[in-house]
């Protein structure tokens, strides 16, 4: 079985435990627990009449406190881009994040997810702003790892895109 | 044999006088009797006559009393840095005490004490074949530590160096049994990708070290271990540790926990801010409307050209135009009023206890004049029995306030020649409200925002604060409150109360 290795990135407490938690557990919890360092999970998905097997990097926020270090994604095939749709600057960390693994480790399949669907309410990044990304050839997966909605379509997503 | 007097001299002053003699008398009792010389040399001044020696010179405890006599004791320290040779002989009055000083002696003895150690090291050090300093048996360090300490013997190989720790056996049960060529990136992938850079590491450099960060494994029973790689290298050995410094990583990890709560609490305090900024502008630009009208009106008759049969109608809009403003200076004050819990008296007691249906039929009253304008019916409790009570928990001048704030949304939101229609129902201890209307029902997507503070679904003539005064009010008092849209069409706003208790 082929193996591949994805990494989840993104400012802090915008969802990629959960994320990982929701797709890999079916489980979700509104506690906020920070996570400090790297968390693998293993999850086995099917693409075509291949099956491969997802090594899930659970990497920790990027903010003034953690840099995230690049060396991490060495070897990665691919990354999520996490983004929490109702936290505006969420969505230019996630960017920035982007241009330096450009830099540093080169041009891989990437999803970009805007989380917290469910939070409509309070949302704050513009669709506007969102639909320009998407001419700009981003692929973007609206999700919610509390409801679920797009979970699994982002990391299915992605697992075709690296196979 | 005994020497001729010049000798004995001589001897004296080359061999006995440089090394400061003094002397010491005592009894057979060990009281001191008599004592002369260079005693301050040895830091022997205030002595007192007849009191026990061994109480006044400290050095001589546990010598006293000699068992053979005489007696050479060699190299005391009788003061600090200051040795003597001290000789004990027995006299006709008692025992005499000679010390002589031999502090240069001793400091001799102790320097080439200390070439013979050196020497010796590096005889012990050349057979072993390593540096270190000591002969401790440094693996056995690692498992104190709780580190898993290994070596590398080839690509991602490694030998453990001793006992794995109890950690490391719950991960990896194995490990118990192997200890050499193992290879721990096959077990924990993430220690695979940074083997890799340990690699480039080991061979770039010697000296220093390379850290991994933390990461997390959990054993089979879900509990997790948060570890730690560093890559080293000592001489040509070159070194993994895996360490699990627990509590390390739950203080690291209680700061950024705390850091972050705190940044996410300040982002939405500042959401906050904003949207009051929002509310705010919006709350004084729907107060601006009403005063406009009223403006127009007092300049029109200052001007003096309104027809006497207009000015009726001219001061009844102005008026009309006033409370409606007086109405929302209203709702703002008794939404922050009731925010604040200044309103927080409310009755529980039935004698107390405002009646529902004859609350609504007072604020019906009032309100008759503006339906009657646009020709809207209002019916309150066509099915409800006067003579029957209906109490409910609560305050009476704030049930009015919800009544009001209810029916003047209905009567703004339907069209003329309608009905609006009150009733009530009573179930398990609360009494149920309802408020129909026959208008355009509320739009899709503004159900579920309705009661929440910054809703601004009224166009104008609203500041958005009624409702939210509502359900905070109604909420208070332990009812709830909601509305939707009616099959039949209009919108349907309901609220219940419990009935207090007898
Ligand atoms: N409402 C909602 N909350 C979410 C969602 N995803 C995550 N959260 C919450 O957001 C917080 C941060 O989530 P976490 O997964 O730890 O974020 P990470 O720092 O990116 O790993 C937690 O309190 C989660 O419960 C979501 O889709 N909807
Ligand atoms: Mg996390």
């Amino acid at each position: 079985m082929i193996q591949k290795k994805i990494c989840m990135l993104g400012a802090f407490a915008v969802g990629k435990t959960s994320l990982v938690g929701r797709f890999v557990r079916s489980i979700f919890s509104d506690k906020y627990q920070t996570t400090v360092g790297v968390k693998i999970d293993k999850k086995i998905v099917s693409v075509g009449d291949e099956q491969v097997n997802m090594m899930l990097w659970d990497l920790h926020g990027e903010d003034e406190f953690q840099k995230v270090r690049m060396s991490y994604l060495r070897g990665a095939s691919g990354y999520l881009l996490v983004a929490d749709g109702t936290r505006k600057d969420t969505l230019d960390i996630a960017l920035s994040l982007h241009e330096t693994i450009q830099e540093s480790v080169g041009t891989i399949p990437c999803i970009l997810v805007v989380n917290k669907s469910d939070l409509s309410d309070d949302w704050e990044i513009e669709k506007s702003e969102l639909d320009d990304l998407a001419t700009n050839h981003w692929e973007i997966i609206y999700s919610s790892a509390k409801s679920g909605e797009g979970v699994e379509e982002a990391f299915q997503s992605l697992a075709r895109q690296v196979v | 044999m005994s020497l001729p007097e010049q000798l004995l001299a001589y001897t004296q002053t080359a061999f006995v006088d440089p090394r400061h003699p003094a002397y010491l008398l005592m009894n057979d009792e060990g009281s001191l009797l008599e004592w002369g010389g260079e005693l301050s040399h040895y830091s022997l001044s205030s002595l007192a006559q007849n009191e026990p020696v061994s109480a006044q010179l400290p050095f001589l405890e546990g010598l006293l009393p000699a068992e053979t006599i005489p007696l050479e004791l060699p190299s005391v320290e009788v003061a600090a840095g200051v040795y003597a040779d001290l000789h004990i002989l027995t006299g006709d009055r008692g025992d005499w005490i000679l010390p002589l000083d031999a502090t240069e002696a001793v400091h001799e003895q102790q320097k080439i004490q200390q070439k013979l150690n050196e020497i010796n090291l590096r005889k012990t050090n050349n057979q072993s074949g390593t540096s270190s300093p000591t002969e401790i048996p440094w693996h056995a360090v690692f498992p104190t530590l709780n580190i898993a300490a290994m070596v590398r013997v080839d690509e991602h190989e490694f030998n453990l160096l001793s006992a794995p720790p109890s950690w490391l056996i719950k991960l990896w049960p194995e490990a118990v049994s192997l200890r050499e060529r193992i290879r721990p990136g096959d077990v924990f992938s993430f220690l695979e990708y940074f083997l890799i850079e340990a690699e480039t590491f080991w061979e770039s450099s010697s000296s220093g070290q390379l850290g991994s960060g933390f990461w997390t494994e959990a054993d089979q029973h879900g509990h997790e271990y948060q570890l730690e790689a560093t890559a080293t290298a000592v001489d040509d050995t070159k070194l993994l540790l895996i360490s699990f410094p627990e509590q390390v990583f739950h203080d690291q990890q209680e700061i950024l926990q705390k850091s972050r709560e705190i940044s996410l609490t300040h982002e939405r305090t500042l959401q906050e801010i904003q949207k009051k900024d929002v509310l705010l502008h919006c709350i004084v630009h729907d107060l601006k409307s009403p005063l406009s009208t009223m403006k127009g009106v007092l300049d029109l008759l200052a001007a003096g050209i309104i027809k006497p049969e207009r000015m009726e109608s001219m001061i009844a809009s102005g008026q009309q135009q006033a409370d409606r403003q007086l109405g929302m200076i209203q709702d703002i004050l008794t939404a922050f009023a009731a925010e604040m819990g200044a309103l927080d008296s409310h009755s529980v007691r039935r004698v107390d206890a405002p009646d529902v249906v004859r609350c609504a039929r007072s604020v019906a009253d009032g309100l008759e004049p503006a339906y009657s304008r646009r020709n809207i019916r209002l019916v309150v409790g066509s099915r409800t029995e006067d003579a029957a009570d209906w109490p409910v928990v609560g305050e009476e001048s704030r049930l009015e306030r919800i009544f009001t704030n209810l029916l003047e949304n209905a009567l703004r939101h339907t069209a003329e020649g309608t009905a609006v229609t009150i009733d009530f129902s009573r179930k398990n201890g609360t009494i149920l409200t309802t408020i129909e209307d026959e208008g355009p029902g509320i739009p899709e997507g503004l159900v579920d925002r309705l009661f929440e503070k910054f809703s601004q679904g009224e166009q104008g003539g609203s500041t958005g604060l009624g409702l939210y005064f509502c359900r905070i009010t109604v909420e208070r008092w332990g009812g709830a409150i909601g509305a939707q849209n009616r099959d039949e069409g209009g919108a349907r706003f309901w609220f219940d109360l419990p009935e207090p208790a007898n």
